[in-house]
């Protein structure tokens, strides 16, 4: 409100004693001379302001005054007519406060006030007085054993000073002085008289001496203001004067005071109700409501719709989610919060604003003629985010309710674009990485992470939407507004957005927001169908070494963008990476936990922590569609391989047992019925694959239904149709190999309804390979075998081969250790001298 | 070979060939300037020469060779008068040369006397007190000598660029710049065809860099390999240039004074004469260093075209088996990077479709010709080479294929290939109906199986514990 207070409060705060005094100053001269009203008013307006934003009991009488104004209920009678004359005549009011000021060192006065209803903060500095005033009595008879249950006690009671939303208690300085010089006395003292203390009287003298250096501390520079300021405090002859000029623009504002006063009272009250019992909220939500259509300034708004926002948010702290009524007042209020500060555009809402002194002073601008407010809105949107999820949660899937639940997403949307848009516009590019873009960055997040796992549509579809609640002149710094003759399939815009998001997120400093960034990243990748990108990405993130100690949130993050992977992979017919990505999830029997889509096992109790990191149903993975991935590129890799070792179950131990084990228990079943579910069909085709039928795998793999969620689910079908037939092809070779002489590569072709060609190539694999002891004849267009009896080495020998590979493993692997890996160190000086020698060359 | 030659010899197929597989482009991005020149100039046969001299202009404008570029710009703008800014470089040039020139030339003549030789040290804080008390040679002096060795360069002195930057290393304690220097030298010295010294330049920078306390960040890290990758094809490949070579006419039309890198590239091609075995064992070191874990995920990650450089040494150097630790990465990197060179690696260990084999033969084979670093080795040899492995792996998959197939496959005449099979006479035998039969190894007995894999295991123990000892000694 005032200029000139405001900026001197904030700029030394050591100036604050001495800004009291000169005001005390001023009122007096003011009652004295008054030649000019107006700058009279305008000076005891300032005052009482100022007053008011003082903390110390003593000086509270005028902050009682003013609370008159806004509540009178509270007030008492006598008061009242003050009160009423106050209302009409502005003037005499601040007459009256002037006459009050002058009397303000009487104590009968405060008397008077504490009978009045007093204010959390007013009861908390009082209790801190009253020790302070304890102390210094004993400290007096040097009493060390009172002194230090005081001054814990006291102790306790400054540590909450930030939750009264003020600064250190001055009272409190002041104790850590008199403590100090105590301490220094008695210190000088004791050299001479070597008065003995007694054990526990040394034991919390000493306690004292530390806790006493400790906060000196931590407060150094209110130590030396109130060793400095004590004494023209004290010595306060009226010599200290302070000239002030009051502006036309605070005169401008007086008419709007009153009312004012009246509002920021309130508020105060309803801070320092916040988190206590018994508080009504709704009648505070209701009063608030009708500050808001009273409020004319913007900073008024503003603080109204702050507290309005966060006290609706108190409301619901406890119950498992918000309702969506007060949700939609909720989203509407932040939005009115952003239309205003949209509107004027030198307000500014920012977390790391400075704390007020007092609410009611509006904060002076800052050197870019912005006015910092404290609060955040990234705050409140990741709150509404987190709300409209837990009700999600909370509902049947299935159900209309929470399809209408879920267009509530569209307006939260716009809205984090909204306060994107307000970010960019306050943070500057360089403060990225600061605190202050760090709010950016969490809108950013929250965007990116209600858009992830979408699919294009949905996404051009949700930003178009967005994009047109915008006024159409704001536009982007991060990613450009979407041009509405886009088609619905525009995958470069939203891959440009995507990308767009995450480049913020990834220059954050903390890991945090640059993890989440890459596994969103990664999962949008792999569901667009960029599998390279999003392996590459995943390989660059070195994610995989450190997920196993990350929090359990993070790693279902992972494991969502490891599955999504997978399918990528094997939408592409990269059947060995679907495999080995897969693998982890698919075969767990907590697939649902790991990705975070309920708990598996009956548990007695959930608890918060482990709802919080379901997600909403909406999100989830299709896990059929997921083991069905797994189990059919399982069987495509290892039905040959059984074929091609016998002795298979004892060769490939590193190889999953999940399909074998599944295979087997499948066989072990006396009667085959028809396929049911997936796994049926699956486990029947490897049946089929195993005598070479691809056809009949084939048929079977293609009528799991669960295929359709693909959305290209005919080439799917057709990609495993071909897998197939190279992989019953495979199986035939490797199972006939020691009955068949000769195999002619027509019929091969014919029976696979494979090309010749490919035939050749897939023979020539194997050869190749050595898994096959043959050669294609192509005089005769045959597949040769050479059956050598002798060549086959007998149990001894294999035994002995075994080994010499083994071997071999080994030094390899000692080879690479001593090319890469950790050396002998013999003489570790020695190497360290050498190494600096060489350092100098 | 010179660029006429080809000129006529290559086919208008062939040239969209070697236009489509050309990385000239992918180089510039991790060469310096000077470096991209010759690899510029090397297109002058694909290209339109008009069009190249054009790109040549662009790439050095901003360079201080003044001449060369005046040159160009005639070249370019024939009839034209010259505009007037070039005067003025030239004069701005001209007295920044001076001005440098002058500052330098008290600390260089202190450096070069007798005494100052003998009394510095090989401990470089005392010599810099020692120089700052006697000859008042300050830090702010040793830099001027970095200043006047980059400009050098930018001037194309390189010569003497690099005699500065090293002065200036030996002085200077500042690392960055030190590092910067190594950088300029290594440039300079690949430029003026110092082979060895450039070797030894890129041996230091791989010190910093492969440094496992390395302090730039992992991304930079990965930056500063791709440059040095790139840089060290020079070396690798050029270990013996020929004197007709491109590059030496650049800096001969640029400055006269180069007088001493003209009687050292003499002296080079000589050596050149030498066998291809230190061209092997210039391309066995770079394989090694290149297939080395660290480096080849670099190759992987940030430039997957330097493959076609390490399938070539490993033809070159006939290490097929090696081959198979290079498809892996060639199979990853299918989806960003493919050149018949690594299409060659696919169809012979992956997909096994030889039908494809004679078009990548040809390919191939422009390429040999036309690739700037490939051009520089024994283009028969590695045809040979090539048609050797094709061979081993075609005759051990089919049985009875004929003269005419493997033509085929070659890409080359029937007498060709008769030829090729004579050499091998011993294994092969051509029947009447023109069937080749190889004579097929009997797998070996288990007794050899197992001797042959564990002979060496002696020999590689005793090497593993020598390095680490000497590792301990250092």
């Amino acid at each position: 409100m005032s200029r000139f207070f405001s900026t001197t409060y904030e700029a030394e705060s050591s100036d604050e004693e001495n800004l009291v005094s000169s005001d005390e100053e001023l009122l007096y001269s003011s009652k004295e001379s008054s030649e000019d009203e107006l700058l009279e008013e305008e000076l005891s307006e300032e005052n009482s302001e100022e007053e008011g934003a003082e903390e110390e009991g003593d000086e509270d009488e005028e902050d009682d005054d003013d609370e008159d104004w806004g509540s009178p209920s509270d007030e008492d009678e006598e008061e009242s007519d003050d009160e009423f004359g106050g209302k009409v005549r502005g003037r005499s009011y601040f007459l009256k406060g002037a006459k009050a000021g002058s009397e303000s060192e009487s104590d009968e006065e405060s008397e008077d006030e504490k009978k009045v209803v007093k204010s959390a903060k007013d009861k908390y500095l009082d209790e801190i007085a009253e020790l302070v005033e304890e102390i210094e009595n004993h400290s007096m008879v040097e009493d060390w054993i009172s002194i230090g249950n005081l001054f814990d006690q006291l102790l306790k009671l400054v540590v909450r000073h930030p939750q009264q939303h003020i600064p250190v208690p001055r009272q409190f300085i002041r104790c850590l002085v008199i403590l100090e010089d105590v301490l220094a006395e008695y210190k000088a003292n004791q050299k001479d008289s070597k008065k003995k203390l007694n054990a526990t009287e040394s034991k919390s003298l000493n306690v004292i001496r530390q806790r006493a250096k400790k906060s000196s501390k931590e407060y150094p520079n209110e130590l030396a203001a109130y060793r400095k300021d004590a004494d023209a405090f004290l010595s306060n002859d009226g010599t200290v004067s302070l000239s002030v000029t009051p502006s036309v623009d605070n005169f401008n504002k007086l008419s709007s005071a009153p009312t004012e006063k009246d509002l920021f009272n309130a508020l105060r009250t309803i801070i320092e109700s916040r988190g206590k019992r018994n508080v009504d909220q709704k009648e505070q939500l209701a009063s608030l409501e009708n500050f808001f259509e009273e409020a004319e300034t913007p900073y008024e708004q503003i603080s109204i719709l702050l507290l309005q926002i966060s006290v609706r948010f108190d409301l619901y702290s406890k119950a498992n989610f918000m309702p969506p009524e007060q949700w939609k007042i909720s989203l509407g209020s932040v939005s009115k919060l952003l239309d205003i500060l949209d509107a004027n555009r030198k307000y500014v809402v920012t977390e790391t604003a400075t704390v007020p002194d007092d609410i009611a002073i509006e904060p002076k601008a800052n050197t870019k003629g912005v006015i910092e407010i404290v609060g955040s809105i990234a705050s409140f949107v990741e709150r509404l985010a987190d709300e409209i999820t837990s009700h999600l949660l909370a509902l049947d899937p299935h159900s209309t309710e929470y399809i209408v639940r879920l267009r509530d997403e569209a307006p939260l949307y716009t809205l984090l674009l909204r306060s994107q848009l307000f970010y960019e516009r306050v943070v500057p590019d360089s403060e990225l990485t600061e605190p202050q873009g760090s709010q950016l960055a969490r809108v950013v997040l929250k965007r990116l992470e209600s858009i992830y796992y979408k699919p294009t549509r949905l996404i051009v579809f949700s930003e178009v939407n967005a994009w047109n609640a915008v006024d159409i002149k704001e536009n982007s710094r991060i990613y450009p507004r979407l041009l509405s003759d886009a088609g619905p399939q525009n995958v470069t815009y939203t891959n440009g957005l995507i990308d767009s998001l995450c480049s913020v997120l990834y220059r954050q400093a903390n890991s945090v927001f640059r993890k989440r960034a890459v596994l969103c990243h990664i999962y949008n990748y792999a569901l667009n169908d960029q599998y390279y990108k999003a392996r590459d990405m995943l390989l660059l993130s070195h994610l995989q070494s450190s997920i196993d100690t990350a929090e359990p949130q993070l790693q279902i993050h992972f494991n969502r963008a490891l599955v999504q992977l997978g399918l990528s992979a094997f939408r592409r017919g990269l059947i060995h990476e679907t495999q080995q990505l897969l693998q982890e999830v698919a075969t767990s029997p907590r697939q649902k936990e790991l990705l975070g889509q309920g708990v598996q096992r009956f548990q007695v109790q959930q608890s918060q922590v482990d709802k919080q990191r379901l997600l909403p149903f909406h999100m989830h993975i299709n896990l059929e569609l997921l083991e069905c991935s797994f189990y059919t590129a399982s069987l495509l890799i290892e039905v040959p391989l059984m074929a091609e070792y016998a002795d298979y179950a004892k060769r490939r131990q590193s190889s999953p047992k999940a399909f074998r084990r599944v295979l087997e228990y499948h066989e072990r079943q006396v009667f085959d019925g028809p396929p049911e579910n997936a796994r049926d069909h699956i486990m029947l085709a490897a049946r089929a694959l195993g005598k070479f039928d691809w056809k009949k795998a084939a048929e079977l793999l293609g009528k799991i239904k669960i295929w359709e969620l693909f959305k290209d689910s005919e080439s799917i079908k057709k990609m495993i149709t071909s897998r197939l037939q190279v992989e019953a092809l495979r199986t035939f070779v490797f199972k006939n190999r020691s009955f068949f002489s000769k195999c002619s590569i027509a019929v091969l072709s014919q029976t696979f309804e494979l090309e010749e060609s490919k035939v050749r190539s897939i023979l020539a694999k194997l050869i190749r390979n050595e898994d096959v002891n043959a050669y294609i004849n192509l005089k005769t267009n045959t597949l040769d075998f050479v059956q050598n009896e002798e060549s086959k080495p007998n149990k001894l020998e294999e035994l002995v081969l075994t080994l010499s590979d083994k071997c071999g493993q080994i030094i390899e692997r000692n080879e690479k250790l001593s090319v890469g890996g950790y050396q002998i160190q013999l003489d570790t000086k020695k190497l360290g001298q050498n190494r600096s020698s060489q350092n100098r060359k | 070979m010179s660029t006429e030659q080809q000129e006529f010899r290559l086919s208008e197929e062939q040239l969209e060939i070697a236009r489509k597989y050309d990385l000239t482009e992918k180089f510039v991005q991790f060469l310096d300037r000077h470096l991209v020149y010759p690899l510029i100039e090397n297109l002058e046969f694909s290209h339109d020469p008009l069009e190249v001299e054009n790109w040549e202009y662009n790439l050095l404008k901003d360079t201080y060779m003044t001449k060369f570029i005046e040159e160009k710009w005639l070249d370019l703008h024939p009839g034209e008068p010259l505009p007037k800014e070039f005067e003025e470089k030239q004069t701005r040039i001209n007295d920044e040369l001076v001005s440098l020139n002058e500052s330098t030339k008290k600390t260089l003549d202190i450096l070069s006397s007798q005494e100052v030789q003998e009394s510095l040290k090989q401990d470089k804080s005392y010599n810099r007190d020692y120089l700052a008390k006697n000859h008042g040679i300050d830090d702010a002096k040793i830099y001027e000598l970095y200043r006047f060795g980059k400009f050098q360069y930018n001037r194309g002195d390189y010569v003497m660029a690099s005699d500065l930057l090293n002065n200036f290393r030996l002085l200077s304690t500042n690392q960055e710049l030190n590092f910067s220097a190594t950088w300029g030298k290594l440039a300079a010295e690949i430029i003026s065809f110092s082979w060895s010294e450039a070797m030894n330049e890129l041996n230091k920078l791989r010190e910093v860099i492969d440094n496992r306390n390395y302090e730039g960040s992992t991304l930079d890290q990965l930056n500063k390999r791709t440059w040095l990758i790139h840089y060290s094809l020079f070396i690798f490949f050029n270990g013996n240039f020929t004197a007709s070579d491109a590059g030496i006419d650049m800096t001969n039309a640029e400055d006269a004074e180069l007088n001493e890198a003209v009687a050292e590239e003499t002296a080079i091609s000589e050596e050149a004469n030498d066998s291809n075995k230190d061209k092997n064992k210039n391309l066995s070191t770079m394989i090694d260093l290149f297939l080395s874990s660290s480096y080849k995920s670099t190759i992987q990650a940030s430039c997957p075209w330097i493959l076609r450089y390490v399938i070539v040494a490993l033809l070159q150097t006939q290490q097929y088996k090696r081959l198979r630790d290079v498809v892996r990465a060639v199979d990853v990197e299918t989806y960003e990077f493919q050149d018949p060179f690594t299409q060659l690696l696919e169809t012979l260990f992956v997909s096994f479709e030889f039908d494809n084999l004679s078009s990548l033969v040809e390919q191939i084979s422009v390429l040999i010709e036309t690739d700037f670093f490939v051009s520089n080795l024994d283009g028969q040899q590695l045809i040979q080479n090539l048609q050797e492995l094709i061979f081993n792996t075609v005759t051990k998959v089919y049985e009875g294929i004929t003269v005419e197939y493997l033509s085929k496959l070659f890409n080359e005449d029937v007498s060709v290939v008769e030829k090729f099979l004579e050499k091998k006479k011993d294994k092969v035998t051509i029947e009447e109906d023109g069937t080749i039969l190889v004579r097929r190894q009997a797998p070996a007995s288990v007794y050899q199986q197992v001797y042959e894999k564990t002979k060496a295991f002696n020999f590689k123990a005793n090497q593993i514990l020598n390095t680490a000892f000497n590792r301990a000694e250092i």
